[in-house]
Protein backbone atom coordinates (compact mmCIF):
# COMPACT_ATOMS: atom_id res chain seq x y z
CA UNK A 1 0.00 0.00 0.00
CA UNK A 2 1.40 3.38 -0.51
CA UNK A 3 -1.56 5.18 0.76
CA UNK A 4 -0.07 6.75 4.20
CA UNK A 5 -1.55 6.81 6.76
CA UNK A 6 -1.51 9.96 9.13
CA UNK A 7 -4.50 9.25 11.65
CA UNK A 8 -5.16 5.98 13.05
CA UNK A 9 -7.99 4.22 11.38
CA UNK A 10 -10.76 4.01 13.42
CA UNK A 11 -11.28 0.64 12.92
CA UNK A 12 -8.03 -0.31 14.72
CA UNK A 13 -9.55 1.01 18.29
CA UNK A 14 -12.42 -1.44 17.56
CA UNK A 15 -11.66 -4.41 19.43
CA UNK A 16 -15.27 -6.11 19.40
CA UNK A 17 -17.69 -5.19 16.86
CA UNK A 18 -21.26 -6.70 16.01
CA UNK A 19 -22.37 -6.33 12.51
CA UNK A 20 -26.24 -7.32 11.76
CA UNK A 21 -25.14 -9.96 13.83
CA UNK A 22 -27.72 -12.72 15.64
CA UNK A 23 -28.03 -16.04 17.49
CA UNK A 24 -30.38 -18.49 17.32
CA UNK A 25 -30.33 -21.57 19.77
CA UNK A 26 -32.27 -24.71 19.12
CA UNK A 27 -34.18 -22.57 16.56
CA UNK A 28 -35.61 -20.28 18.90
CA UNK A 29 -34.12 -16.46 17.62
CA UNK A 30 -32.24 -14.72 20.27
CA UNK A 31 -32.33 -11.55 18.98
CA UNK A 32 -30.94 -10.23 15.53
CA UNK A 33 -29.62 -7.70 13.74
CA UNK A 34 -27.14 -6.52 16.75
CA UNK A 35 -24.61 -3.75 15.10
CA UNK A 36 -22.20 -2.30 17.60
CA UNK A 37 -18.33 -1.60 18.10
CA UNK A 38 -16.60 -2.21 21.51
CA UNK A 39 -13.34 0.42 21.57
CA UNK A 40 -10.53 -0.11 23.35
CA UNK A 41 -9.38 0.63 27.29
CA UNK A 42 -13.25 1.17 27.53
CA UNK A 43 -15.86 -0.50 29.71
CA UNK A 44 -19.02 -1.06 27.36
CA UNK A 45 -21.99 -2.27 29.17
CA UNK A 46 -24.66 -4.65 27.82
CA UNK A 47 -27.63 -3.99 29.96
CA UNK A 48 -31.57 -4.77 29.11
CA UNK A 49 -34.47 -6.84 30.85
CA UNK A 50 -34.02 -10.43 31.85
CA UNK A 51 -34.39 -12.65 28.79
CA UNK A 52 -33.08 -9.87 26.73
CA UNK A 53 -30.09 -12.27 25.33
CA UNK A 54 -27.35 -10.52 27.22
CA UNK A 55 -25.34 -13.15 28.57
CA UNK A 56 -26.10 -14.93 25.18
CA UNK A 57 -24.38 -11.87 23.20
CA UNK A 58 -21.47 -11.87 25.69
CA UNK A 59 -21.19 -15.87 25.12
CA UNK A 60 -21.05 -15.27 21.76
CA UNK A 61 -18.03 -13.32 21.95
CA UNK A 62 -15.66 -16.23 23.02
CA UNK A 63 -17.70 -18.88 21.04
CA UNK A 64 -18.17 -20.36 24.66
CA UNK A 65 -22.31 -20.78 23.24
CA UNK A 66 -21.01 -23.21 20.71
CA UNK A 67 -20.26 -26.37 23.84
CA UNK A 68 -23.50 -26.33 25.65
CA UNK A 69 -26.18 -25.48 22.81
CA UNK A 70 -27.36 -26.04 19.41
CA UNK A 71 -26.34 -22.73 18.30
CA UNK A 72 -26.89 -20.73 15.38
CA UNK A 73 -25.27 -17.26 14.13
CA UNK A 74 -26.22 -15.16 11.65
CA UNK A 75 -24.49 -11.96 10.51
CA UNK A 76 -20.55 -10.97 11.64
CA UNK A 77 -18.83 -10.83 14.64
CA UNK A 78 -15.52 -9.39 14.39
CA UNK A 79 -12.27 -9.79 16.96
CA UNK A 80 -9.52 -7.28 16.31
CA UNK A 81 -10.56 -7.34 12.70
CA UNK A 82 -11.36 -10.77 12.01
CA UNK A 83 -14.80 -12.82 11.60
CA UNK A 84 -15.24 -15.13 14.74
CA UNK A 85 -17.77 -16.67 13.21
CA UNK A 86 -17.13 -16.93 9.59
CA UNK A 87 -13.66 -17.15 9.17
CA UNK A 88 -12.73 -20.47 10.76
CA UNK A 89 -11.00 -19.11 13.88
CA UNK A 90 -9.92 -21.82 16.68
CA UNK A 91 -11.53 -21.48 19.51
CA UNK A 92 -9.43 -22.36 22.20
CA UNK A 93 -6.88 -19.71 20.55
CA UNK A 94 -9.45 -17.13 20.41
CA UNK A 95 -10.32 -17.95 24.20
CA UNK A 96 -7.00 -17.74 25.24
CA UNK A 97 -7.35 -13.47 23.95
CA UNK A 98 -10.36 -13.12 25.54
CA UNK A 99 -11.06 -13.59 29.39
CA UNK A 100 -14.49 -14.50 31.05
CA UNK A 101 -15.88 -13.77 34.51
CA UNK A 102 -19.17 -15.20 35.49
CA UNK A 103 -22.15 -14.52 37.88
CA UNK A 104 -21.07 -16.64 40.66
CA UNK A 105 -17.57 -16.92 41.87
CA UNK A 106 -16.22 -20.25 40.27
CA UNK A 107 -12.84 -21.18 41.32
CA UNK A 108 -11.61 -24.93 40.52
CA UNK A 109 -11.08 -26.91 43.69
CA UNK A 110 -7.45 -26.38 44.25
CA UNK A 111 -5.40 -24.05 45.62
CA UNK A 112 -5.73 -20.54 44.89
CA UNK A 113 -2.07 -20.71 43.41
CA UNK A 114 -3.73 -23.82 41.01
CA UNK A 115 -6.81 -21.74 40.23
CA UNK A 116 -4.66 -18.43 38.92
CA UNK A 117 -1.99 -20.52 36.79
CA UNK A 118 -5.28 -22.99 35.29
CA UNK A 119 -5.22 -20.89 31.73
CA UNK A 120 -1.72 -20.77 31.56
CA UNK A 121 -0.99 -24.41 32.60
CA UNK A 122 -3.50 -25.51 29.77
CA UNK A 123 -1.17 -23.63 27.04
CA UNK A 124 0.95 -25.67 27.73
CA UNK A 125 3.25 -23.31 30.50
CA UNK A 126 5.32 -25.70 32.77
CA UNK A 127 8.33 -23.44 33.92
CA UNK A 128 7.40 -23.08 37.71
CA UNK A 129 9.23 -19.80 38.22
CA UNK A 130 7.38 -18.54 35.32
CA UNK A 131 3.84 -19.38 36.77
CA UNK A 132 4.92 -18.38 40.04
CA UNK A 133 5.81 -14.90 38.39
CA UNK A 134 2.73 -14.52 36.63
CA UNK A 135 0.25 -15.64 39.64
CA UNK A 136 1.39 -12.79 42.21
CA UNK A 137 1.02 -10.37 38.93
CA UNK A 138 -2.60 -11.22 38.37
CA UNK A 139 -3.23 -11.36 42.24
CA UNK A 140 -1.84 -7.66 42.25
CA UNK A 141 -4.11 -6.13 39.67
CA UNK A 142 -7.40 -7.58 41.44
CA UNK A 143 -5.97 -6.45 44.61
CA UNK A 144 -6.05 -9.78 46.53
CA UNK A 145 -2.15 -10.64 46.93
CA UNK A 146 -1.83 -8.54 50.07
CA UNK A 147 -4.82 -10.90 51.78
CA UNK A 148 -3.14 -14.35 50.37
CA UNK A 149 -0.12 -14.31 50.28
CA UNK A 150 0.75 -16.23 52.87
CA UNK A 151 -1.74 -18.99 51.70
CA UNK A 152 -1.47 -19.55 47.57
CA UNK A 153 -1.19 -22.99 48.41
CA UNK A 154 -4.24 -23.03 50.15
CA UNK A 155 -7.74 -24.24 49.14
CA UNK A 156 -9.76 -21.27 47.15
CA UNK A 157 -12.90 -22.36 48.55
CA UNK A 158 -11.47 -20.91 51.49
CA UNK A 159 -11.42 -17.01 50.74
CA UNK A 160 -14.94 -15.07 51.05
CA UNK A 161 -17.20 -14.48 47.94
CA UNK A 162 -16.16 -11.24 47.00
CA UNK A 163 -12.20 -12.43 47.20
CA UNK A 164 -13.36 -15.83 45.36
CA UNK A 165 -14.86 -13.28 42.50
CA UNK A 166 -11.42 -11.40 42.65
CA UNK A 167 -9.65 -14.07 41.93
CA UNK A 168 -11.44 -15.86 39.41
CA UNK A 169 -10.80 -11.96 38.04
CA UNK A 170 -6.92 -12.73 38.33
CA UNK A 171 -7.15 -16.06 36.80
CA UNK A 172 -8.75 -14.86 33.54
CA UNK A 173 -6.10 -12.15 33.39
CA UNK A 174 -3.52 -14.61 34.17
CA UNK A 175 -3.51 -15.42 30.10
CA UNK A 176 -3.06 -11.63 29.44
CA UNK A 177 -6.63 -11.23 27.71
CA UNK A 178 -7.21 -8.36 25.17
CA UNK A 179 -10.88 -8.44 26.08
CA UNK A 180 -12.38 -9.64 29.50
CA UNK A 181 -15.92 -10.66 29.46
CA UNK A 182 -17.71 -9.92 32.84
CA UNK A 183 -21.55 -11.93 32.80
CA UNK A 184 -23.18 -9.53 35.98
CA UNK A 185 -19.49 -9.99 38.43
CA UNK A 186 -21.41 -8.64 41.26
CA UNK A 187 -24.93 -9.85 40.98
CA UNK A 188 -23.77 -12.70 44.44
CA UNK A 189 -22.13 -10.45 46.57
CA UNK A 190 -22.53 -7.71 48.74
CA UNK A 191 -22.75 -3.96 48.26
CA UNK A 192 -18.63 -3.25 49.51
CA UNK A 193 -17.03 -6.51 47.77
CA UNK A 194 -19.39 -4.81 44.74
CA UNK A 195 -17.58 -1.69 45.33
CA UNK A 196 -14.37 -3.19 45.26
CA UNK A 197 -14.59 -4.76 41.53
CA UNK A 198 -16.15 -1.40 40.18
CA UNK A 199 -12.93 0.05 41.17
CA UNK A 200 -10.93 -2.74 40.03
CA UNK A 201 -12.70 -2.61 36.36
CA UNK A 202 -11.91 1.18 36.49
CA UNK A 203 -8.19 0.60 36.60
CA UNK A 204 -8.33 -2.49 34.50
CA UNK A 205 -9.60 -1.08 31.37
CA UNK A 206 -6.22 0.54 31.07
CA UNK A 207 -4.57 -2.49 29.83
CA UNK A 208 -7.53 -4.52 28.67
CA UNK A 209 -10.78 -3.74 27.35
CA UNK A 210 -14.11 -4.77 29.59
CA UNK A 211 -17.78 -5.88 27.89
CA UNK A 212 -20.07 -5.76 31.58
CA UNK A 213 -23.54 -7.70 31.06
CA UNK A 214 -25.71 -5.75 34.38
CA UNK A 215 -28.52 -5.84 35.56
CA UNK A 216 -27.89 -2.77 37.72
CA UNK A 217 -27.95 0.32 36.22
CA UNK A 218 -26.29 2.52 38.64
CA UNK A 219 -23.38 0.25 38.13
CA UNK A 220 -24.00 0.36 34.35
CA UNK A 221 -23.86 4.24 35.01
CA UNK A 222 -20.84 4.62 37.36
CA UNK A 223 -18.52 2.41 35.62
CA UNK A 224 -19.75 2.03 31.90
CA UNK A 225 -18.09 4.56 28.60
CA UNK A 226 -20.51 3.01 26.61
CA UNK A 227 -23.94 1.47 26.25
CA UNK A 228 -25.89 -1.24 24.78
CA UNK A 229 -29.41 -2.13 25.26
CA UNK A 230 -31.08 -4.28 24.50
CA UNK A 231 -34.43 -4.68 24.02
CA UNK A 232 -36.67 -7.93 23.23
CA UNK A 233 -39.76 -7.03 20.77
CA UNK A 234 -43.44 -8.72 21.19
CA UNK A 235 -41.89 -12.23 19.35
CA UNK A 236 -39.25 -12.00 22.50
CA UNK A 237 -36.77 -11.00 19.58
CA UNK A 238 -34.38 -8.72 21.47
CA UNK A 239 -32.81 -5.80 19.01
CA UNK A 240 -30.43 -3.44 19.88
CA UNK A 241 -32.63 -0.28 20.56
CA UNK A 242 -29.43 2.38 21.56
CA UNK A 243 -25.90 2.21 21.27
CA UNK A 244 -23.49 5.25 22.71
CA UNK A 245 -21.80 6.78 25.26
CA UNK A 246 -22.99 6.28 28.86
CA UNK A 247 -23.69 9.82 29.56
CA UNK A 248 -25.55 10.41 26.30
CA UNK A 249 -27.98 7.39 26.46
CA UNK A 250 -28.69 8.07 30.18
CA UNK A 251 -28.85 11.72 30.30
CA UNK A 252 -30.19 12.02 26.65
CA UNK A 253 -31.82 9.18 25.44
CA UNK A 254 -32.47 9.22 21.72
CA UNK A 255 -35.34 6.36 21.97
CA UNK A 256 -38.46 6.72 24.39
CA UNK A 257 -37.60 2.57 25.24
CA UNK A 258 -34.29 3.36 26.46
CA UNK A 259 -35.81 6.42 28.49
CA UNK A 260 -38.68 4.81 30.03
CA UNK A 261 -36.29 1.58 31.24
CA UNK A 262 -33.56 3.94 32.19
CA UNK A 263 -36.72 5.64 34.39
CA UNK A 264 -37.84 2.20 35.56
CA UNK A 265 -41.17 2.45 33.62
CA UNK A 266 -40.34 -0.40 31.89
CA UNK A 267 -38.54 -3.87 32.05
CA UNK B 1 -63.66 -16.09 57.42
CA UNK B 2 -62.99 -20.11 57.34
CA UNK B 3 -59.09 -18.55 56.72
CA UNK B 4 -59.19 -17.11 59.85
CA UNK B 5 -60.05 -19.83 61.91
CA UNK B 6 -57.49 -22.55 59.97
CA UNK B 7 -54.59 -19.93 60.89
CA UNK B 8 -56.13 -18.99 64.75
CA UNK B 9 -53.62 -19.12 67.60
CA UNK B 10 -55.02 -22.10 69.02
CA UNK B 11 -55.51 -24.05 65.49
CA UNK B 12 -52.11 -23.66 64.87
CA UNK B 13 -50.80 -24.88 68.16
CA UNK B 14 -52.95 -27.58 68.18
CA UNK B 15 -52.16 -29.00 64.78
CA UNK B 16 -48.65 -28.16 66.43
CA UNK B 17 -48.28 -30.54 68.62
CA UNK B 18 -50.08 -33.56 65.91
CA UNK B 19 -46.60 -32.55 64.02
CA UNK B 20 -44.66 -32.93 66.11
CA UNK B 21 -46.31 -35.92 67.08
CA UNK B 22 -46.05 -37.34 63.96
CA UNK B 23 -42.23 -36.87 64.09
CA UNK B 24 -41.69 -38.67 67.05
CA UNK B 25 -43.52 -42.16 65.49
CA UNK B 26 -41.21 -41.52 62.22
CA UNK B 27 -38.11 -41.60 64.72
CA UNK B 28 -38.79 -44.31 66.70
CA UNK B 29 -40.04 -46.69 63.67
CA UNK B 30 -36.26 -45.36 62.10
CA UNK B 31 -35.09 -46.86 65.37
CA UNK B 32 -36.67 -49.87 65.27
CA UNK B 33 -35.47 -50.92 61.88
CA UNK B 34 -32.30 -50.24 62.73
CA UNK B 35 -32.40 -52.51 65.44
CA UNK B 36 -33.97 -55.08 62.96
CA UNK B 37 -30.78 -54.30 60.80
CA UNK B 38 -27.98 -54.36 63.72
CA UNK B 39 -29.41 -57.28 65.71
CA UNK B 40 -29.25 -60.03 62.13
CA UNK B 41 -25.95 -58.63 61.59
CA UNK B 42 -24.54 -59.34 65.05
CA UNK B 43 -26.27 -62.55 65.03
CA UNK B 44 -24.36 -63.71 62.08
CA UNK B 45 -21.10 -61.92 62.83
CA UNK B 46 -21.04 -63.62 66.55
CA UNK B 47 -22.44 -67.08 65.26
CA UNK B 48 -19.82 -67.03 62.60
CA UNK B 49 -16.75 -66.05 65.19
CA UNK B 50 -17.83 -68.19 68.36
CA UNK B 51 -17.65 -71.29 65.57
CA UNK B 52 -14.73 -70.05 63.69
CA UNK B 53 -12.53 -68.08 65.55
CA UNK B 54 -10.42 -71.35 66.75
CA UNK B 55 -9.79 -72.83 63.48
CA UNK B 56 -8.14 -69.32 62.13
CA UNK B 57 -4.45 -69.66 62.82
CA UNK B 58 -1.46 -69.45 60.64
CA UNK B 59 -1.28 -72.82 59.77
CA UNK B 60 -5.10 -72.29 58.10
CA UNK B 61 -4.08 -69.06 56.37
CA UNK B 62 -0.68 -71.02 54.49
CA UNK B 63 -2.08 -74.54 53.66
CA UNK B 64 -4.03 -75.70 51.37
CA UNK B 65 -6.91 -77.25 51.74
CA UNK B 66 -6.92 -81.17 53.00
CA UNK B 67 -9.71 -83.84 53.82
CA UNK B 68 -8.39 -83.68 57.22
CA UNK B 69 -10.16 -81.10 59.52
CA UNK B 70 -6.61 -79.79 61.40
CA UNK B 71 -4.55 -79.72 58.24
CA UNK B 72 -7.17 -77.93 55.88
CA UNK B 73 -5.96 -74.58 55.01
CA UNK B 74 -7.38 -71.47 52.77
CA UNK B 75 -3.49 -70.66 51.24
CA UNK B 76 -4.67 -71.25 47.23
CA UNK B 77 -8.45 -69.90 47.51
CA UNK B 78 -7.40 -66.61 49.33
CA UNK B 79 -4.37 -65.87 46.51
CA UNK B 80 -7.62 -66.61 44.10
CA UNK B 81 -9.26 -63.90 45.45
CA UNK B 82 -6.82 -61.41 45.73
CA UNK B 83 -5.58 -62.07 42.09
CA UNK B 84 -9.39 -62.19 41.23
CA UNK B 85 -10.30 -58.66 42.89
CA UNK B 86 -7.01 -56.84 41.47
CA UNK B 87 -6.88 -58.68 38.05
CA UNK B 88 -11.03 -57.21 37.58
CA UNK B 89 -10.53 -53.58 39.33
CA UNK B 90 -7.45 -53.31 36.85
CA UNK B 91 -9.58 -54.42 33.77
CA UNK B 92 -13.01 -53.01 34.57
CA UNK B 93 -12.21 -49.23 36.04
CA UNK B 94 -9.97 -48.05 32.75
CA UNK B 95 -12.43 -49.34 30.73
CA UNK B 96 -15.72 -48.31 32.75
CA UNK B 97 -14.50 -45.10 33.16
CA UNK B 98 -13.53 -44.49 29.76
CA UNK B 99 -16.77 -45.72 28.08
CA UNK B 100 -18.63 -43.41 30.70
CA UNK B 101 -16.78 -40.61 29.38
CA UNK B 102 -17.29 -41.23 26.10
CA UNK B 103 -21.24 -42.03 26.55
CA UNK B 104 -21.43 -38.85 28.75
CA UNK B 105 -18.93 -36.07 26.85
CA UNK B 106 -18.42 -37.07 22.94
CA UNK B 107 -21.58 -39.48 21.82
CA UNK B 108 -23.79 -36.43 21.84
CA UNK B 109 -27.73 -36.86 22.51
CA UNK B 110 -28.27 -39.40 19.67
CA UNK B 111 -30.62 -42.40 19.49
CA UNK B 112 -27.98 -44.72 20.04
CA UNK B 113 -26.39 -43.28 22.59
CA UNK B 114 -29.84 -43.46 24.37
CA UNK B 115 -30.72 -46.62 23.66
CA UNK B 116 -26.85 -47.06 24.70
CA UNK B 117 -28.24 -46.24 28.58
CA UNK B 118 -31.29 -48.32 28.76
CA UNK B 119 -29.26 -51.62 27.83
CA UNK B 120 -26.50 -50.50 30.29
CA UNK B 121 -29.47 -50.40 32.85
CA UNK B 122 -30.42 -53.57 31.48
CA UNK B 123 -27.09 -55.47 32.09
CA UNK B 124 -26.67 -54.35 35.38
CA UNK B 125 -29.78 -56.25 36.28
CA UNK B 126 -28.59 -59.34 34.44
CA UNK B 127 -28.32 -62.34 36.88
CA UNK B 128 -24.66 -62.94 37.44
CA UNK B 129 -25.07 -67.04 36.37
CA UNK B 130 -25.57 -65.54 32.75
CA UNK B 131 -22.34 -63.97 32.76
CA UNK B 132 -20.99 -66.90 34.00
CA UNK B 133 -21.88 -68.51 30.93
CA UNK B 134 -21.40 -66.10 28.71
CA UNK B 135 -17.83 -66.12 30.45
CA UNK B 136 -17.63 -70.07 29.95
CA UNK B 137 -18.44 -69.65 26.15
CA UNK B 138 -16.48 -66.51 25.30
CA UNK B 139 -13.55 -66.46 27.45
CA UNK B 140 -12.87 -70.08 28.74
CA UNK B 141 -13.57 -72.23 25.24
CA UNK B 142 -13.66 -69.43 22.27
CA UNK B 143 -10.38 -67.47 23.55
CA UNK B 144 -8.55 -70.42 24.68
CA UNK B 145 -8.51 -69.00 28.24
CA UNK B 146 -9.34 -72.27 30.14
CA UNK B 147 -10.42 -71.71 33.46
CA UNK B 148 -7.53 -69.42 34.13
CA UNK B 149 -7.82 -66.28 36.66
CA UNK B 150 -7.72 -64.31 33.32
CA UNK B 151 -11.04 -66.13 32.58
CA UNK B 152 -12.44 -65.32 35.54
CA UNK B 153 -11.24 -61.73 36.16
CA UNK B 154 -13.05 -61.03 32.64
CA UNK B 155 -16.22 -62.31 33.35
CA UNK B 156 -16.26 -60.50 36.56
CA UNK B 157 -15.30 -57.04 34.64
CA UNK B 158 -18.04 -57.81 32.54
CA UNK B 159 -20.12 -58.29 35.57
CA UNK B 160 -19.63 -55.10 37.27
CA UNK B 161 -19.09 -52.99 34.12
CA UNK B 162 -22.53 -51.82 34.20
CA UNK B 163 -22.26 -50.37 37.41
CA UNK B 164 -19.48 -48.86 36.92
CA UNK B 165 -20.10 -46.64 33.55
CA UNK B 166 -23.68 -46.01 35.13
CA UNK B 167 -22.41 -44.37 38.23
CA UNK B 168 -19.46 -42.82 36.44
CA UNK B 169 -21.78 -40.69 34.41
CA UNK B 170 -23.67 -40.12 37.36
CA UNK B 171 -20.96 -38.54 38.93
CA UNK B 172 -19.70 -36.32 35.74
CA UNK B 173 -22.89 -34.67 35.21
CA UNK B 174 -22.87 -33.90 39.03
CA UNK B 175 -19.36 -31.72 37.92
CA UNK B 176 -21.01 -28.08 38.55
CA UNK B 177 -21.94 -26.73 34.73
CA UNK B 178 -19.73 -23.18 36.19
CA UNK B 179 -16.54 -25.48 36.13
CA UNK B 180 -16.84 -26.72 32.83
CA UNK B 181 -17.74 -22.96 31.65
CA UNK B 182 -14.86 -21.58 32.98
CA UNK B 183 -12.29 -24.28 31.69
CA UNK B 184 -13.96 -23.75 28.05
CA UNK B 185 -13.50 -19.96 28.19
CA UNK B 186 -9.87 -19.94 29.60
CA UNK B 187 -8.95 -22.00 26.31
CA UNK B 188 -9.26 -25.63 27.29
CA UNK B 189 -10.10 -28.40 24.68
CA UNK B 190 -12.67 -30.73 25.48
CA UNK B 191 -9.93 -33.61 26.65
CA UNK B 192 -8.59 -31.06 29.14
CA UNK B 193 -11.80 -29.97 30.60
CA UNK B 194 -12.23 -33.46 31.40
CA UNK B 195 -8.56 -34.25 32.53
CA UNK B 196 -8.14 -31.11 34.45
CA UNK B 197 -12.33 -30.43 35.81
CA UNK B 198 -14.35 -33.26 35.37
CA UNK B 199 -12.36 -36.45 36.33
CA UNK B 200 -10.77 -34.61 39.92
CA UNK B 201 -14.22 -33.40 40.61
CA UNK B 202 -15.71 -36.48 40.36
CA UNK B 203 -13.04 -38.88 41.29
CA UNK B 204 -14.68 -39.03 45.00
CA UNK B 205 -17.92 -40.35 43.38
CA UNK B 206 -15.88 -43.17 40.97
CA UNK B 207 -14.05 -44.49 43.55
CA UNK B 208 -16.98 -45.35 45.69
CA UNK B 209 -18.63 -47.15 42.85
CA UNK B 210 -15.06 -49.15 42.88
CA UNK B 211 -15.57 -49.48 46.69
CA UNK B 212 -19.50 -51.28 46.11
CA UNK B 213 -17.96 -52.91 42.47
CA UNK B 214 -15.32 -55.00 44.88
CA UNK B 215 -17.79 -56.01 47.31
CA UNK B 216 -19.55 -57.35 44.21
CA UNK B 217 -16.56 -59.08 42.92
CA UNK B 218 -15.29 -60.49 46.71
CA UNK B 219 -19.21 -62.09 47.10
CA UNK B 220 -19.64 -63.61 43.39
CA UNK B 221 -19.38 -67.60 43.26
CA UNK B 222 -21.84 -68.30 40.87
CA UNK B 223 -20.10 -67.10 37.56
CA UNK B 224 -16.89 -68.58 39.06
CA UNK B 225 -18.63 -71.95 39.11
CA UNK B 226 -20.05 -71.44 35.49
CA UNK B 227 -16.59 -71.22 34.50
CA UNK B 228 -15.12 -74.01 36.07
CA UNK B 229 -12.98 -72.68 38.70
CA UNK B 230 -12.13 -75.44 41.12
CA UNK B 231 -12.99 -76.11 44.22
CA UNK B 232 -10.19 -78.63 45.26
CA UNK B 233 -6.77 -76.67 44.18
CA UNK B 234 -3.40 -78.20 45.82
CA UNK B 235 -0.74 -75.47 44.21
CA UNK B 236 -1.36 -71.74 44.28
CA UNK B 237 -1.94 -69.51 41.08
CA UNK B 238 1.52 -68.20 39.96
CA UNK B 239 0.20 -66.01 36.60
CA UNK B 240 -2.98 -65.44 35.22
CA UNK B 241 -3.27 -68.55 33.43
CA UNK B 242 -3.54 -70.67 36.18
CA UNK B 243 -6.67 -72.01 37.30
CA UNK B 244 -7.17 -71.19 40.47
CA UNK B 245 -10.31 -71.04 43.55
CA UNK B 246 -11.98 -68.07 45.15
CA UNK B 247 -12.74 -68.33 49.03
CA UNK B 248 -16.43 -68.18 47.69
CA UNK B 249 -16.52 -71.66 46.40
CA UNK B 250 -14.05 -73.09 48.91
CA UNK B 251 -16.24 -71.95 52.17
CA UNK B 252 -19.00 -73.27 49.75
CA UNK B 253 -17.18 -76.65 49.80
CA UNK B 254 -16.55 -77.11 53.06
CA UNK B 255 -19.89 -75.89 53.73
CA UNK B 256 -21.35 -79.39 51.55
CA UNK B 257 -19.07 -81.68 53.43
CA UNK B 258 -20.86 -83.97 56.78
CA UNK B 259 -18.31 -83.48 59.33
CA UNK B 260 -19.21 -80.90 61.39
CA UNK B 261 -15.57 -79.83 62.25
CA UNK B 262 -15.55 -78.87 58.05
CA UNK B 263 -18.95 -76.60 58.82
CA UNK B 264 -16.90 -74.64 61.48
CA UNK B 265 -13.89 -74.08 58.61
CA UNK B 266 -16.47 -72.54 56.64
CA UNK B 267 -16.73 -70.29 59.72
CA UNK B 268 -13.36 -69.76 59.39
CA UNK B 269 -13.62 -69.30 55.58
CA UNK B 270 -16.45 -66.56 55.92
CA UNK B 271 -13.63 -64.55 58.70
CA UNK B 272 -10.98 -64.68 56.13
CA UNK B 273 -13.69 -63.18 53.44
CA UNK B 274 -14.69 -60.49 56.10
CA UNK B 275 -10.87 -59.66 56.89
CA UNK B 276 -10.01 -59.48 53.48
CA UNK B 277 -12.90 -57.55 51.96
CA UNK B 278 -11.71 -55.19 55.08
CA UNK B 279 -8.72 -54.91 53.90
CA UNK B 280 -9.84 -53.75 50.11
CA UNK B 281 -12.26 -51.81 51.53
CA UNK B 282 -9.39 -49.60 53.79
CA UNK B 283 -7.59 -49.14 50.60
CA UNK B 284 -10.43 -48.18 48.27
CA UNK B 285 -11.29 -45.43 51.32
CA UNK B 286 -7.96 -44.17 51.40
CA UNK B 287 -8.07 -44.33 47.65
CA UNK B 288 -11.34 -41.89 48.10
CA UNK B 289 -10.41 -39.83 50.97
CA UNK B 290 -7.14 -38.69 48.60
CA UNK B 291 -9.28 -38.04 46.00
CA UNK B 292 -11.48 -35.68 47.43
CA UNK B 293 -8.90 -34.14 50.02
CA UNK B 294 -7.71 -30.54 48.60
CA UNK B 295 -4.03 -31.69 47.23
CA UNK B 296 -1.03 -29.21 47.91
Amino acid sequence: MNVVEFKKPDSENKVVEFVGFGVSISGKQIFEGVSFPVYKNCITAIMGPSGSGKTTLLRSINRLLDEFCDVKYSGKLLFEGRDVINDGVDKTILRARIGMVFQRPNPFPGSIFDNVVYGLRLHGVRDKKLLEEVCIESLKKVGLYREVKNRLHRPAYDLSGGQQQRLCIARSLAVNPHVVLLDEPTSSLDPTSSAVIEELLTHLKKECTIIIVTHNLQQAGRISDYVAFLYPNEDLVSHLIEFGQTREVFFNPKESLTESYIAGKSG
Amino acid sequence: MAKEVILSAKAISIRAKRRKLAEKVFVVIAFISLLAVLFTLIQLLSSVFVKGLKWLDLQFLTSPPSRFPEKTGIYPALIGSTWLIVLTIAIAVPIGVASAIFLEEYSGKSRISRSLDIIIGNLAGIPSIIYGIFGLAIFVRYLHLGRSILAGALTLSLLILPVIIISTREAIRAVPRGLREISYALGATKWQTIRYVVLPVSSRWIATSVILSIARVIGETAPLIAIGALSFIMTTPRSVFDPFTALTIQIYTWLSKPQQDFKEIAAAGIIVLLLLFGFFMAIGSAVRYRAGKFKE
